[in-house]
């Protein structure tokens, strides 16, 4: 175990090559935190005899009562590796010639899906990650969506196999059918990858791979594990072969004939997997003798190994020392830590591929290339990936990573949020840093200062960012590209105090959830409603819980989860439709048509955008749309808020005037974009295309008076002639449960609107998945109406996934969309009915 | 005197009700309009020019009434009608025009205090049994001993002393309230006499007007939301509407609330506003300058930028002709200050937003003030705006969800170093740094468009003549197609 103090890690920290940024990734429940705290006890923060018990990392109250991780923790953590092991690290970016010891920066991350944005803010920081598969469940589909982030972030992956325990004692697996499991898994991990990376990319080879020691096994609450490695070393010496070499021989397909003495790359009939004979045999060997309280044979058993125990544990027996015997042989803290040190990348060498992943401005400017050597020297440039609260109430931490120069108490520098444009002021501060701190779980230490390479908290820039933004002291620096996350906003519920009285202290403590979570967002509408809206039931569960016992401090209401929608058209306009300005004396005439499929996406996803080379991206909407070219290229504007996925097209063809009211007309369509004519929502996959506009040849008449609310009008009556829809968000479930229950599983879905379109078994497992979709609006209690038509069998992970068109057409009173028109009508205070054409349509 | 500019659209759509279209027979127009208080506050003040003001609804009247007054007054009488602003208010700007001496307003009034000239308000005498709204008292208030205060429309205002004589013996707490102008009855004794919006009342000393019910006389409309607003948070306030024909008192609570959450969200939207426009609603009501001294303080103090606009009765296309400015500022008297914004580019607020987004002093309440002239110095909803500007404040927007910063040290700061390079590189602007040319910068069309050398040189020719609704050249056109 290593004591270390703050002036030990700083002395760390400038060894860059000796770093390691690390976060801790898996699906809910596959055991991250318990598995951290084992790597944390050898790291000496807490008692070893603890791990396993404490979950160190959770550091809510909450947290601790669920069992359930909700933020991201990080912890840093000293270890030292041995010289045999040292050679194992043959990339000189990777180990500094004269330090043994490495500086871990862990972040422990949820897995439940709702809380995935704090994974994405935890893998910003950090250049590896450590995936951690249940071997019992295998891979699942947060394991999948967690691992594909990684790789998009140019993440490195290492893979750590858990729950070996429950493999052994309560599945009873055959050693071989353990093979073949871990086989499995390691083959769905590296397809994965595959799938989103290839070997010749900038990462190099990403797969994971056994033999060469970057998968693990073990498990974590009971705190062993060990790697190939550690057992190629026990036999090295004994079949005279080298570690490495031995490595190779004791996965896949290699057998050992214990008779002759001879390898074979063929099961035959005397001879046994390498892997079950050499690593798996023993470890059934101690179960089996421990477990079935073999006296004798385990006292054996032990001085083979050369496991010596403690007085105090000698007494033991069943379950309690077969921790002892395993915690002792196979130490989990020791292999994995190794495991990190030589499998995952410094600083140094993960920058160099990530910069340009990372940095949005030119890749070539002082900034880039401080970020690209990982310079301490150079300006600094940091990333407040989230912001952690502080005992103090309102203030936060800063918290992120210095990608290049150092940040020092007291130094001015530059703060800029994610509406920052180099060049303008919008977004940004020039502030002084209060102060530098080390975040470790529930403490944190000041620090003098922080150089690049290293994850750290900031005191004072908080009231200057929301949740996320750029530090630097580069005059020129551009932002560093903002995160992009997995699931969105589309659950909400809008909230009020008991005690009217006390709207100012709710509307303070909404403003203080808005940064403490990456995600979820605090709104007040038009109507007055107070809204929060989060990534799923349980997520503003706990926002709601957070806000009312830490932020706000005061009893609220709360109203029924609501979805929002969209609006958007299923046909082209059908009939020109003109809007007259209030003057009489301009004209515009306009069409709506809606978006061929997987443009909107296109746009969200950034793939489409407005700062698009317009003739590339008309290039690129000709060739993947059949969009006209030449009016793909007169794409005016984005909306709702300049980049969302409605556009706005000139098909005029020589006005005159007309870029004089561009600018007009552009305001009035992110202002009906942002909200539709039916219930005000915002609208999606709508193209608007102006065909002719007559305008006064005075410009005093032409004014953005008369065009911005005419533009309006014109855009809503294009909307209502093009058979109008109303669209719902809808998640992708995945279900896992036993066989018996799939058929609730089906009867449940039914009654909700969703529809399966997968089902599997697991491999090897008599477990089965079932991906379905479901609309969000009847997703809530899903969790607890499945668990209780399938006996608590089956557990739901839900993720937003796309927006779907609500069928039925929401002018027609009596079918589900005008229903749901008129509620959110209703709830936002307007008018009840239908909007009427007549009053958006004039006459020629 | 017409709105500044106005394409009479608003005279063709606006609905007229069938009340008072009709206009009345000559021979009750004496008693209908009490010209003969008219006449003797004519000759005792020895006025000799006298402007008399109508709403739409009356303006069928007003020839008669006139030649009626000029012959038994000697005094010269003007008529004023369509108002700039609101009919409820005196029109003093457009009576000066004609430099009278005083002012007779007729109609439904505010009551919002002038300043200028003397006015006598006539109001119109609306059709009330007093019967009715005694049984339903009776109904309503079991208790004897109830604390009531009524306050009415000024339609009402005739019958209310019959009220209070009938109610008055059964209910010894009840108070009523007066008009308040000049010509207004005054109680003896030692009582707290209160000015609210438009009513006079006295409460009894010792007790408090939060034990009060209030009753309201009248229809549902702008004067009740002011007073529910005024007496909503403290009070039970209930409502009577005489023309309805089932005679019944209703609560009216929970409303407020719903009302007041939709004003946080302007509170909002001011917070987040750079640029304010400062919308003059009148010029009649006293103080209405100070109020638009106040806003522009307030948003000094917030470093916000403000403009003044005087645009006659503000509607869409006039507002939306300025779309640089984040959120217009309505001056106007209390009943014309809570425009309904819902079709308008930017959001219209009152004075009381703006003080609760940018007075740090001042509380957040479940009151809400729309008489501006409470928030002035003097008035009694008045908070001091504190010493020290709001630097180094800044919060998140819960409207953008982005940072909000008032923080007006820093932008200065920005500019005098690192941003500085920021202005020269745009070049072709020579206007410093206003949130107006801010906003110009942004857009894609910046004005004429030289094309220098493009396009061939051409001799000036002559250019059009008239003005721009239509020029000497243009054919007349049919109709406003």
């Amino acid at each position: 175990m290593v004591n270390f103090t703050v002036d030990e890690i700083r002395g760390m920290m400038d060894k860059k090559k000796n770093i390691r940024n690390m976060s801790v990734i898996a699906h809910v429940d596959h055991g991250k935190s318990t598995l951290t705290d084992s790597l944390v006890s050898k790291a000496g923060i807490i008692a070893g005899a603890k791990a396993g018990e404490t979950r160190f990392t959770d550091t809510r109250k909450d947290e601790q009562d669920r069992c359930i991780t909700i933020k991201s923790t990080a912890i840093s953590m000293f270890f030292e590796l041995q010289e045999k092991d040292l050679v194992f690290i043959t990339n000189p970016d990777q180990r500094d010639k004269n330090e043994k010891g490495f500086l871990i920066n862990l972040i422990d991350s949820p897995g439940h899906v709702d809380f995935s944005s704090e994974v994405t803010a935890a893998l910003r920081v950090t250049d590896g990650a450590l995936v951690v598969v249940d071997c019992v469940s295998g891979v699942c589909v947060q394991t999948e969506t967690v691992l594909r982030q990684a790789i998009a972030e140019r993440i490195k992956p290492v893979v750590f196999m858990n729950k070996m325990d429950r493999a052994l004692l309560e599945l009873q697996l055959e050693s071989e059918d353990l093979y073949q499991t871990f086989q499995r898994i390691v083959e769905n991990v590296n397809v994965i990858i595959a799938t989103y990376s290839d070997d010749s990319g900038p990462m190099g080879e990403v797969r994971v791979d056994p033999s060469k020691g970057s998968v693990g096994f073990g498990s974590g609450l009971h705190g062993w594990a060990f790697t190939l490695k550690q057992f190629a070393e026990m036999y090295s010496e004994k079949f005279k072969i080298d570690v490495v070499k031995l490595m190779n021989r004791l996965w896949g397909e290699n057998f050992f004939n214990a008779k002759t003495k001879k390898w074979a790359k063929q099961k035959e009939d005397d001879n046994k997997r390498s892997f079950c004979m050499y690593i798996l045999d023993p470890i059934y060997k101690i179960f089996d003798s421990i477990m079935n309280y073999k006296k004798e044979e385990t006292a054996n058993l032990l001085t083979k190994m050369g496991i010596k125990l403690n007085h105090e544990d000698v007494d033991k027996d069943g379950k309690a020392l077969l921790k002892v015997v395993m915690r002792t042989w196979l130490p989990a803290g020791e292999a994995l830590l190794q495991m990190i040190a030589i499998h995952l990348p410094s600083p140094v060498v993960a920058q160099k591929y990530r910069m340009e992943m990372l940095y949005e401005g030119p890749q070539d400017d002082e900034a880039a290339v401080g970020i690209k050597n990982c310079d301490p020297n150079a300006p600094l440039m940091m990333y407040v990936s989230k912001m952690v609260p502080t005992s103090d109430k309102g203030r936060f931490y800063a918290f992120g990573r210095v990608f290049s120069g150092k940040v020092a108490t007291g130094m001015k520098a530059r703060i800029m949020g994610p509406n920052f444009v180099p060049g303008k002021k919008e977004d940004l501060y020039e502030k002084a840093i209060q102060r530098t701190i080390l975040m470790m779980g529930r403490y944190v230490e000041a620090i003098e200062d922080v150089p690049s390479g290293n994850i750290c908290g900031l005191v004072g820039v908080d009231q200057f960012l929301v949740k996320t933004g750029t530090i630097t002291t580069f005059k020129d620096a551009h932002n560093m590209k903002v995160m992009k996350f997995s699931v969105s906003p589309v659950v909400r519920v809008a909230v009020e105090p008991k005690n009217p009285a006390d709207l100012p202290k709710l509307v303070e403590g909404l403003k203080r959830l808005a940064k403490s979570d990456p995600m979820v967002q605090c709104i007040i509408e038009e109507s007055g409603e107070h809204i929060i809206a989060g990534a799923g039931e349980l997520h503003l569960e706990i926002c709601l819980k957070d806000l009312e016992e830490d932020h706000a401090c005061i009893p609220i209401k709360k109203s029924d989860p609501v979805v929002s929608y969209r609006e958007t058209v299923s046909e082209e306009s059908d009939q020109m439709c003109l809007s007259k300005s209030p003057n009489k004396h301009n004209r515009l005439f306009m069409k709506a048509v809606p978006m061929p499929d997987g443009l909107a996406e296109d746009i969200e996803d950034g793939n489409v955008n407005p700062r698009d080379e317009f003739k590339a991206r008309a290039r690129y909407l000709g060739e993947k749309y059949d969009y006209d070219v030449t009016e793909a290229r007169k794409i005016w504007c984005f909306g709702p808020d300049g980049t969302g996925p409605n556009m706005l097209l000139d098909c005029t063809k020589g006005v005159q005037y007309l870029n004089e009211i561009k600018d007009s007309v552009v305001a009035g369509f992110q202002w009906a974009t942002k909200e539709g004519v039916l219930s005000e929502e915002n609208m999606r996959a709508v193209r608007f295309n102006i065909y002719d506009v007559t305008l006064h040849t005075d410009a005093i008449h032409r004014g953005g008076g008369q065009i911005i609310p005419t533009t309006r009008r014109c855009l809503y009556a294009s909307q209502l002639t093009a058979a109008p829809r109303l669209m719902e968000p809808v998640y992708l479930c995945e279900i896992q449960c036993p066989e018996v229950a799939v058929g609730g599983i089906y009867g449940v879905l039914n009654r909700r609107r969703g529809h399966v379109f997968e089902e599997m078994q697991v491999a090897g497992t008599p477990m089965f998945v079932v991906k379905a979709y479901l609309p969000v609006n009847e997703s809530f209690g899903f969790t607890a109406d499945l668990r209780s038509n399938t006996g608590g069998q089956a557990f739901p992970q839900c993720v937003f996934d796309h927006w779907q068109v609500l069928p039925g057409d929401p002018l027609d009173a009596g079918t589900k969309p005008f229903t749901v028109v008129q509620d959110i009508r209703k709830r936002k205070g307007l008018k009840e009915g239908l909007p009427d054409l007549q009053s958006y349509l004039d006459k020629l | 005197m017409a709105a500044f500019s106005s394409d009479g659209q608003r005279c063709i759509e606006q609905q007229v009700g069938p009340i008072n279209v009709s206009p009345t027979p000559l021979n009750e127009l004496r008693s209908a309009y009490e010209l003969d208080r008219c006449d003797s506050w004519i000759q005792t003040n020895h006025y000799s020019k006298v402007c008399l003001q109508f709403p739409d609804e009356l303006l069928c009247d007003a020839p008669d009434i006139v030649l009626i007054l000029q012959n038994s007054s000697g005094a010269h009488c003007y008529i004023l009608g369509d108002t700039s602003y609101g009919s409820c208010c005196v029109d003093e700007v457009s009576a000066e025009h004609v430099q009278c001496d005083g002012i007779i307003h007729f109609g439904h009034a505010c009551l919002s205090p002038t300043r200028r000239l003397p006015v006598l308000y006539i109001f119109p005498k609306n059709p009330f049994d007093v019967e009715r709204l005694c049984s339903a008292v009776n109904a309503t208030f079991k208790d004897r001993k109830s604390k009531l205060l009524f306050i009415y429309d000024v339609t009402y205002a005739h019958k209310i002393d019959e009220v209070y004589d009938t109610l008055s013996c059964l209910y010894p707490n009840l108070v009523t309230a007066y008009p308040n102008v000049s010509s207004c009855h005054t109680k003896e004794g030692k009582e707290q006499q209160q000015v609210c919006l438009g009513s006079r009342f006295c409460i009894p000393e010792g007790t408090s007007l939060d034990d009060y019910n209030v009753l309201f006389i009248g229809k549902d409309g702008r004067t009740f939301t002011n007073y529910l607003l005024e007496f909503g948070a403290d009070c039970k306030i209930f409502r009577y509407d005489p023309d309805e024909p089932v005679s019944v008192i209703e609560a009216a609570d929970g409303k407020i609330s719903k009302f007041l959450m939709k004003r946080l969200h302007l509170v909002e939207r001011v917070k987040d506003a750079k640029t304010l426009g400062i919308l003059i609603g009148t010029l009649g009501v006293d103080g209405y300058l100070d109020a638009v001294d106040q806003i522009k303080n307030l948003a000094k103090k917030a470093g916000k930028k403000t403009y003044i606009f005087a645009v006659g009765r503000p509607n869409i296309p006039k507002l939306a002709n300025f779309p640089e400015i984040d959120v217009f500022v309505l001056v106007a008297c209390p009943e014309n200050s809570l425009l309904d914004w819902k079709d308008f580019y930017q959001p219209v607020v009152s004075l009381y937003e703006v003080e609760l987004a940018c007075n740090t002093l001042r509380q957040w309440s479940t009151k809400y003030v729309s008489d501006f002239r409470q928030l002035l110095l003097g008035g009694k909803d008045h908070v001091q705006l504190p010493e020290i500007s709001m630097e180094n404040f800044s919060d998140v927007s819960l409207i953008t969800g982005k940072v909000r910063n008032v923080d007006i040290t820093n932008i200065a700061s920005a500019e005098s170093d690192s941003s500085n390079r920021s202005i020269t590189d745009r070049g072709d602007l020579t206007v410093c740094l206003s949130t107006g040319s801010e906003f110009l910068v942004n857009r894609t069309w910046q004005g004429l468009e030289q094309n220098l050398g493009q396009n061939p040189v051409e001799l000036a020719t002559l250019g059009r003549s008239g003005i721009a609704s239509s020029y000497h050249s243009e054919p007349v056109q049919r109709d406003a197609d």
